[in-house]
């Protein structure tokens, strides 16, 4: 293991440790963070009312419109001198949302990634590609720096160009893939098609940045013949390794010397008992620029709080089996219906937005994001040019909101279908 | 002259169901012209009564909006096109589109056609002795 004593500690020594930061993390963020401090005080709370885990309930709950609300930098709990990195992704409207990192709190994240890696046989004498994208969305950077931190050879290469990632495997020895399932699932049927399965040294995948099946991980593993974990993060709390299977492939460990978990029921806030299937709801310990109490991610699962086979004491998270809110995930990226209405309110030149309706398939493993858009008086005009215009800018837009491509289709008013006079806007079709 | 302009999506029966409706309230289509993509098309049609026509096709959930064209009386011989075609040409006026049908009213060939111009298009054809028609000349 990377760190033995804190991921076997035993689990009254781990909450007597996730009370003492709590009250400091409390502390801290009522002091640093106006939108905390004020919410504190409208429930009457004092930071010393808060002495530890069992007090977690009495604490206000924090959403991603928080983020969206105090965009750039009102929730951070640092000066920014502090702050040595930030990544940014969609919000639920068009604006981005960003969050920051002290050196302090990367330390924490490699530490968490690592003790992945390490668990699942990675080490110094790894090749770990990380196809998971770069930039400001955290997948690429964050399984970077854990990969870096356990002293393995890491091969950046980001997303695309699929037969470059696959000759790069070949040539470099690549030992670990990281990165989403479903291009797991392309480089693996791309490498079964050029017959070069035979060349690769590859033992481990992890995989993560959207959901996917057992029957996938099956797939995978015997397409590739390989052992296939899953990852599990966003970029609010940390980014991926938040929480991570080990060998046993029954759950993923959440890190609780850095995180609380809670399941609470998302229609009215209550924390359900163990084992229980809800919103799963994180208290961020440790983090230093980027703080967050009691924030919804808006997943659905469950808690398993059974010792685990592997010896680790920290609780497993179950994979999520959906949302309380209408987020989607195409292709790993978070997309909101809301994001795609902004854009089509702007094109339609009136003050209503236009009836659409968004449909997610699969198809050859790849998502594919069509919307559908009732053609409204003002969209339309006389010459053929200027449909195709409309089209085309709508197309553009949402490119550059969503940040994936989707295909639009002007269709006839009213032709949407509609259940009880509403508009079904979402249809997806993925057997998730 | 007035013409409709209908957004058709390029689905199986569309066009059919659009004509259908027209046809089942009494309207009488004169002439006709799709022009498409693979994706979309919009069918221009010249029809005896538009308000009414608009009206129908609305509640029926079609796009629909009415355009302003030319309609252009031509004699029924070779080179009646051409000759009209020149006038244009030589006002430095760009021609849209355009379709044709025969009238039987004014017993010849009606050109509708949508230039880049209306204005400068109707005094260089009056010019050649030229006048467009009107609702009424053709029902
Ligand atoms: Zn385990």
């Amino acid at each position: 293991m990377w760190n033995e004593k804190i991921e076997t500690m035993p689990r009254a020594e781990l909450k007597k440790l996730q009370s003492e930061r709590l009250v400091k993390q409390v502390k801290r963020m009522y002091e640093k963070v106006p939108c905390f401090k004020e919410r504190m005080d409208n429930l009457g709370l004092k930071p010393e009312d808060i002495n530890g885990v069992d007090d977690l309930h009495k604490l206000p709950f924090s959403y991603k419109s928080d983020l969206r609300d105090n965009y750039p930098y009102g929730l951070f709990a640092t000066d920014m001198s502090e702050i040595v990195r930030v990544h940014a992704s969609s919000g639920t409207t068009g604006k981005q949302i960003v969050v920051g990192y002290t050196e302090n709190d990367l330390e924490v994240w490699q530490d968490c990634v690592a003790r992945m890696f390490t668990e699942l046989g990675a080490d110094k004498n790894s090749f770990v590609q990380i196809s998971f994208g770069y930039g400001l969305f955290t997948g690429g950077l964050g399984a970077h720096g854990g990969a870096q931190k356990i002293g393995a050879t890491v091969i950046p290469t980001s997303t695309g160009n699929t037969k470059r990632q696959i000759q790069t495997m070949i040539d470099f020895g690549t030992t670990v893939l990281c990165s989403t399932p479903s291009y797991a699932l392309y480089l693996a049927e791309e490498i079964e098609a050029m017959g070069v399965k035979d060349k690769l040294k590859l033992k481990i995948g992890i995989f993560g940045a959207e959901p996917w099946t057992d029957d996938m991980r099956k797939t995978i593993e015997n397409k590739l013949n390989i052992k296939a974990y899953d990852i599990y993060g966003l970029s609010e709390i940390m980014g991926p390794g938040v929480a991570c299977e080990c060998k046993a492939q029954d759950g993923m460990h959440i890190w609780e010397d850095n995180f609380i978990p809670e399941i609470i029921d998302p229609e009215t806030g209550e924390v359900l008992p163990e084992g229980a299937t809800g919103e799963l709801v994180f208290t961020t310990l440790t983090k230093e620029g980027f703080p967050l109490i009691r924030y919804r991610t808006r997943d659905i699962c469950s808690l398993n709080y059974e010792k685990c086979s592997c010896g680790r004491t920290h609780v497993r998270m179950n994979k999520p089996s959906g949302r309380s809110d209408d987020m989607l995930i195409i292709r790993g990226v978070n997309v909101f219906p809301s994001q795609i209405e902004e854009v089509l309110l702007k094109v339609s030149g009136e003050n209503i937005t236009p009836n659409y309706q968004i449909i997610v398939d699969r198809v050859n493993n790849n998502d594919t994001l069509d919307v559908n858009v009732e053609m409204s008086e003002a969209m339309f005009e006389n010459e053929i040019i200027s449909i195709e215009k409309t089209e085309k800018q709508i197309t553009a837009m949402l490119r550059s909101t969503l940040g994936i491509g989707a295909k639009v289709h002007l269709v006839n008013p009213k032709s949407i279908e509609r259940s009880e006079g509403k508009a079904k806007r979402v249809i997806d079709k993925r057997k998730i | 002259m007035k013409q409709l302009s209908i957004f058709v999506e390029n689905k199986f029966g569309r066009a059919y169901s659009i004509i259908d409706t027209l046809s089942a309230n009494n309207i009488n289509i004169s002439a006709l012209s799709i022009a498409d993509t693979s994706e979309y098309g919009i069918m221009r049609l010249i029809v005896d009564d538009c308000e009414k026509a608009k009206a129908i096709l609305k509640e029926n959930g079609i796009m629909v909006k009415i355009t302003d064209v030319l309609a252009i009386p031509m004699g029924n011989t070779p080179g009646e096109l051409s000759k009209l075609l020149k006038i244009f040409t030589d006002s430095m006026i760009s021609v849209e589109y355009m379709y044709a049908f025969v009238s039987k009213k004014n017993d010849g060939a009606v050109l509708v056609t949508k230039t880049n111009d209306t204005e400068n298009s109707i005094s260089a054809l009056k010019k050649m002795g030229i006048s467009p028609l009107n609702h009424e000349d053709l029902f």
